[in-house]
């Protein structure tokens, strides 16, 4: 029987009990449906893209505009490889709740340490082949409208907030996963004589 | 009775109150503690499927409970800022004194103490608190024997000052 450093630690309590089986089944049952409902909700946004992006290549391509048409098709296929990505790493993966304490969170940790250190690979460069694909294209017509200085004069500017938008998600992910990295070594230190 | 359900009813006559008590320690808010808890017997029942004895029993609960509390904690949007055992010089003051009538001030003063430390400092904590030996405390955490060890002596030091603790060499062994 244990002993209790602080005895009014263990007055606290004297009525608990387990809640009945049939009600934790029940329980469980709701937690998958939510799950489920959530991979939904994760499929119909990557369908809504791809009838949006698929159909204005489609569009584009049918106008002969093929200069657009190109990147609305990356862009199909970008947002393909995001949601699989997005499936593969963020889904949920329950590791198993009875391991020690320092393994299952450093088994936490170390899924969204690779997940963040590896954003530039599968979220911001399937994005920015998509988005700047589409200024490439803006920039192709503009020059054949009215020249190459033209086209950079309207659009250097979005150009640039771009690609500052998308180094400032870098570093952030990056000083994330930084962090979690220290957070690893400690663990591991900790599990160690 | 299926196997699963018997070690279920089995964990229930012996760990009911220090699940209780470990769902309201991590969580201040009532209502979410006893939804903890329920959460807490629903992983532990679903994890009874796959229980071959690679553990005692009290291991095993004690791993799902203190996993399932802290991926409850971790899921909070912002909780209070976490300040590590050897950083804490002395017992927080009690939030709100006339909380619940029932409720001593010592045990409110433990609790807010066990929400301001980070993993696994609370863990050790609430395992101490349950009077688990160093050895238990380092099965359930997965920490070093030494680590457990300095851990325990910096909360007895630190509430030592506070309540009649029992003395370093009559326990934890």
């Amino acid at each position: 029987m244990s002993r209790f450093p602080i005895p009014e630690w263990a007055a606290d309590i004297d009525d608990a009990q387990f809640t009945d089986p049939a009600k934790v089944k029940t329980r469980a049952a709701k937690f998958e449906r939510t799950i489920k409902r959530r991979n939904f909700i994760e499929y119909a946004a990557g369908a809504l893209s791809f009838v949006l992006f698929g159909g204005l290549a489609i569009a584009a391509a049918y106008k002969g505009e093929f200069f657009f048409a190109a990147p609305a098709a990356l862009c199909v296929i970008c947002v393909g490889i995001v949601l699989w990505q997005l499936n593969k790493r963020g889904s949920y993966q329950p590791s198993p709740p009875e391991e020690t304490c320092l393994t299952h969170l450093r088994g936490q940790y170390e899924r969204q340490y690779e997940a963040l250190r590896t954003v530039p690979l599968w979220y911001l460069g399937p994005l920015a082949l998509g988005i700047f694909g589409f200024y490439a294209a803006m920039i192709v017509q503009f020059t054949q409208l009215g020249g190459f200085a033209k086209a950079l004069e309207g659009t250097w500017q979005p150009i640039l907030g771009t690609a500052a938008f998308f180094g400032f998600v870098w570093w952030l992910n990056w000083f994330s996963a930084g962090k979690l990295k220290k957070q690893i070594d400690q663990i591991d230190a900790l599990a160690t004589d | 009775m299926s196997k699963q359900t018997d070690l279920y009813e089995k964990a229930g006559e012996q760990f009911a109150a220090t699940l209780a008590r470990l769902a309201r320690a991590v969580e201040r808010d009532a209502e979410k503690a006893r939804d903890l808890e329920q959460e807490i017997h629903a992983a532990l029942w679903s994890s009874f499927a796959r229980f071959e004895e690679q553990c005692e029993l009290k291991t095993w609960v004690y791993r799902v409970a203190h996993n399932v509390a802290a991926d409850h904690v971790n899921k909070a949007a912002k909780g209070p800022k976490r300040v590590p055992l050897e950083e804490i010089g002395e017992l927080p003051s009690p939030a709100n004194p006339e909380r619940q009538t029932g409720q001593s001030l010592v045990l409110q003063q433990v609790q807010d103490l066990i929400r301001q430390l980070p993993f696994p400092d609370s863990q050790v904590m609430l395992l101490w608190l349950e009077g688990e030996s160093t050895k238990a405390i380092a099965e359930v955490t997965g920490l070093s024997s030494s680590a457990v060890g300095v851990r325990v002596h910096r909360i007895k030091k630190l509430l030592a000052a506070h309540f009649n603790t029992p003395s370093e060499e009559s326990e934890l062994s």
